[in-house]
C-alpha cells in the first residue's frame, strides 16, 4: 500500500509539473502546444480503446486469462471519457493544425474535409466510444465469464463500429494532417499501434501488482502472448506501408517518408522499431521471458516507449516550426498524470471477481 | 531367452495412467514412458517435467541460419554476381529483400522443426520391442499402457510388479527385447 501511495503521488507531481509546462506552453506558443497535446491525446486514447477491444473480444472468444486480466481493463476502460475529450484541447486550435481548413483551390474533398464535419465525425466518435465503455465497463460480466451468449451479439457489433470509427479518426487526427497522402492500411497500423500502447499499460499493472500467484503467472503468458502477436501484427503493417511505397516510389506517396526521414525525428523511427518490435519480439519468443514478471514489464515499458515515440514521429515532421522539446514531454505528462491517477484510482475499486455460482449463467468457454 | 526389455502394466482410466506416473516419477523412476490411445492432459509434463531445450534451439538457429543464407542469396545476385539499377535504387535494396529473407528464415526453420521433431523421437522406427506385449494392442484402443524399461538404474522386474499391483494394474506383462 505504501509503496502504491508513492507510486500515485508521483504520478500526480509529475502531472502537475506538466500541467505548468502545458499552461507556459499555450501562453507563449499556442499553436505549438496545440501540436503537442495532439500527440499526447493520440497517445493516451490507446489505454480505453484497448481496454474496450479486448473486454469485447473476450466476450465472443472467451478465456480464463480474464480473470487476472478484468480489474485492469475495467481500469482502462474507465479513463474513456477522459481520455476521448481531453482531444478537445488539441482541436480548438484546429486551424493551425491542419492545413485542410484553409484549403488550397486543388483539393477535391473539402465536402469531407472542413471543420464542421470534422466535430461532427468527433461528437460521433466520443459518444459511440463512450458508449461502448460503458457497455464494456456495465454488461453484465463476472470475473472470467464473458458477458451472457444472448448478448453477445452487441459486442460483436460493437467491435465492428469501434474497427471503424477508430479507422476514421486515426485518419481524421492523423492522415489528414497531410491530405494528398493516403495508405489503405495505415488505419490498421494505427489500431494496432494503440492496441499496443493499452496493453503494455494493462500487461504492466498485472506484471507489476497482486502477486504471488500461480493461476496469474498463468494468465500473464496468456496475456504476454496476445500482445506478442500483436506486436507483429503491427510492424508487419508498417513495414508493408513502408515497403509499397518505396517500390512504388510514387510522388504522391513518397514524400510523407521523406519528410520524416529529414527531419529531426528520424531517430524516432529507429526507437519505434527497435522498442517496439525487436525488444519484445526476442523477450515474448523466449518461454521464460513471458513467465518472467521482469522481462514482462521491460517489454511493456519498451513498447510504451516505442509508441511515443511513433506518435511523434507521426504528428511532428508535418509541421514546419519546430515545437520545443519540454512542450512536447508536458503534454504528455500532463494528461498521463491525470490518465494514470484515474487508471489508479479505477484499479483500487475494481469489481472483485464474483464469488463462484454467482453468476445466473455459465458459458463454457476455454 | 533374450535379455528383458521391461514390464508393462496396463490401466483403465487415463487418471489411473497418470497417478501411476506420477508415483513411479515420485519413487525415482526415470526411463518409462505411456501409450495412450489419445494425448492425455499433462501426463508429457508428468513423465518428462524438464522443459524440452533442444528442438527449440535448433528451430532457432535454423531461422538465423536460413535467415542469413536468405540475405545473402539476394545480395550475392542483386548485389555482387549480376547487379541490375531498377528505379535508381541502391544494388543492396534491404526493404525488398526483407520478405526474401523471411520466406528463407520460415523454410529453414520449419524442415529443422520437422527433422529435429523425428530425430528426437529416433524415427521412423518400424520395431519396437514393445509391440510384443500382447496388452499393448489395446493401447491404441481403450487401454493405458505405462512400460518401465530395464535400462532405468533402480530396475528391478519383481519390484516393479508389485509396485504396479499395488497401483491397480490391470494386467501385468514382461517383455523380452
Amino acid at each position: 500500500m505504501r509503496r502504491e501511495t508513492q507510486w500515485l503521488a508521483s504520478a500526480a507531481a509529475l502531472g502537475a509539473l506538466g500541467i505548468i509546462g502545458c499552461v507556459a506552453g499555450a501562453i507563449i506558443d499556442p499553436a505549438a502546444f496545440c501540436r503537442a497535446w495532439l500527440c499526447s491525446y493520440l497517445f493516451w486514447l490507446g489505454l480505453p480503446l484497448a481496454g474496450v477491444t479486448l473486454v469485447l473480444v473476450h466476450d465472443l472468444s472467451g478465456g480464463d486469462w480474464m480473470a487476472t486480466a478484468r480489474p485492469s481493463l475495467d481500469a482502462a476502460i474507465a479513463t474513456m471519457p477522459l481520455a476521448s475529450l481531453a482531444g478537445i484541447l488539441a482541436f480548438i486550435g484546429l486551424p493551425s493544425l491542419y492545413g485542410w481548413t484553409h484549403p488550397p483551390s486543388d483539393l477535391g474533398n473539402v465536402f469531407y474535409l472542413n471543420p464542421a464535419a470534422f466535430f461532427i465525425r468527433y461528437a460521433i466518435y466520443v459518444v459511440l466510444w463512450n458508449l461502448l465503455a460503458a457497455y464494456a465497463l456495465w454488461g453484465r460480466r463476472a470475473g472470467r465469464l464473458p458477458i451472457a451468449p444472448g448478448l453477445s451479439w452487441i459486442s460483436g457489433l460493437g467491435l465492428i463500429a469501434l474497427a471503424f470509427s477508430a479507422g476514421f479518426a486515426s485518419i481524421d487526427w492523423i492522415l489528414s494532417l497531410e491530405p494528398k497522402f493516403w495508405s489503405s492500411v495505415f488505419t490498421y497500423a494505427q489500431g494496432a499501434s494503440w492496441f499496443n500502447t493499452g496493453m503494455a499499460v494493462v500487461l504492466l499493472t498485472v506484471a507489476l501488482f497482486g502477486w504471488p500467484g500461480d493461476e496469474r503467472r498463468r494468465h500473464m503468458v496468456d496475456l504476454s502472448q496476445i500482445v506478442f502477436a500483436t506486436t507483429i501484427f503491427w510492424v508487419y503493417l508498417e513495414f508493408m506501408q513502408f515497403l509499397i511505397i518505396w517500390e512504388e516510389n510514387l510522388r504522391t506517396e513518397i514524400p510523407w517518408y521523406l519528410k520524416r526521414l529529414d527531419s529531426a525525428w528520424r531517430p524516432a523511427i529507429y526507437v519505434s522499431a527497435v522498442f517496439g518490435f525487436i525488444v519484445p519480439f526476442f523477450v515474448l519468443l523466449w518461454a521464460p521471458g513471458k513467465r518472467s514478471r521482469a522481462a514482462v514489464a521491460i517489454v511493456c515499458v519498451s513498447i510504451l516507449i516505442s509508441r511515443l515515440a511513433h506518435t511523434w514521429l507521426l504528428v511532428m515532421p508535418e509541421f514546419t516550426a519546430p515545437t520545443p522539446f519540454w512542450l512536447d514531454v508536458a503534454a504528455i505528462l500532463a494528461l498521463g498524470g491525470a490518465m494514470v491517477l484515474l487508471f489508479a484510482f479505477g484499479l483500487r475499486y475494481a469489481r472483485q471477481p464474483a464469488p463462484a455460482g454467482a453468476p445466473i449463467w455459465t458459458a463454457d468457454h476455454g | 531367452m533374450k535379455d528383458l526389455f521391461g514390464v508393462v502394466a496396463v490401466f483403465d482410466t487415463a487418471e489411473a495412467v497418470k497417478d501411476a506416473a506420477a508415483r513411479l516419477r515420485q519413487q525415482g523412476y526415470r526411463s518409462f514412458e505411456a501409450y495412450t490411445p489419445y494425448p492425455i492432459e499433462g501426463l508429457d509434463r508428468v513423465i518428462h517435467p524438464r522443459p524440452q531445450r533442444l528442438l527449440p534451439g535448433l528451430m532457432f538457429a535454423g531461422a538465423v541460419l536460413g535467415a542469413a543464407w536468405g540475405y545473402w542469396i539476394q545480395y550475392w545476385d542483386e548485389a555482387l554476381n549480376y547487379p541490375l539499377n531498377v528505379g535508381g535504387r541502391p544494388y543492396n535494396s534491404w526493404p525488398a529483400f526483407t520478405v526474401g529473407t523471411f520466406e528463407f528464415m520460415l523454410l529453414v526453420a520449419i524442415a529443422a522443426g520437422f527433422f529435429g521433431m523425428l530425430a528426437v523421437s529416433r524415427l521412423p522406427k518400424l520395431y519396437h520391442p514393445v509391440f510384443e506385449a500382447r496388452a499393448f494392442a489395446r493401447a491404441s484402443r481403450d487401454r493405458f499402457v505405462i512400460c518401465i524399461e530395464a535400462s532405468d538404474p533402480r530396475f528391478d522386474a519383481s519390484t516393479i510388479r508389485r509396485e504396479f499391483e499395488r497401483l491397480g494394474a490391470e494386467q501385468i506383462e514382461e517383455v523380452r527385447a
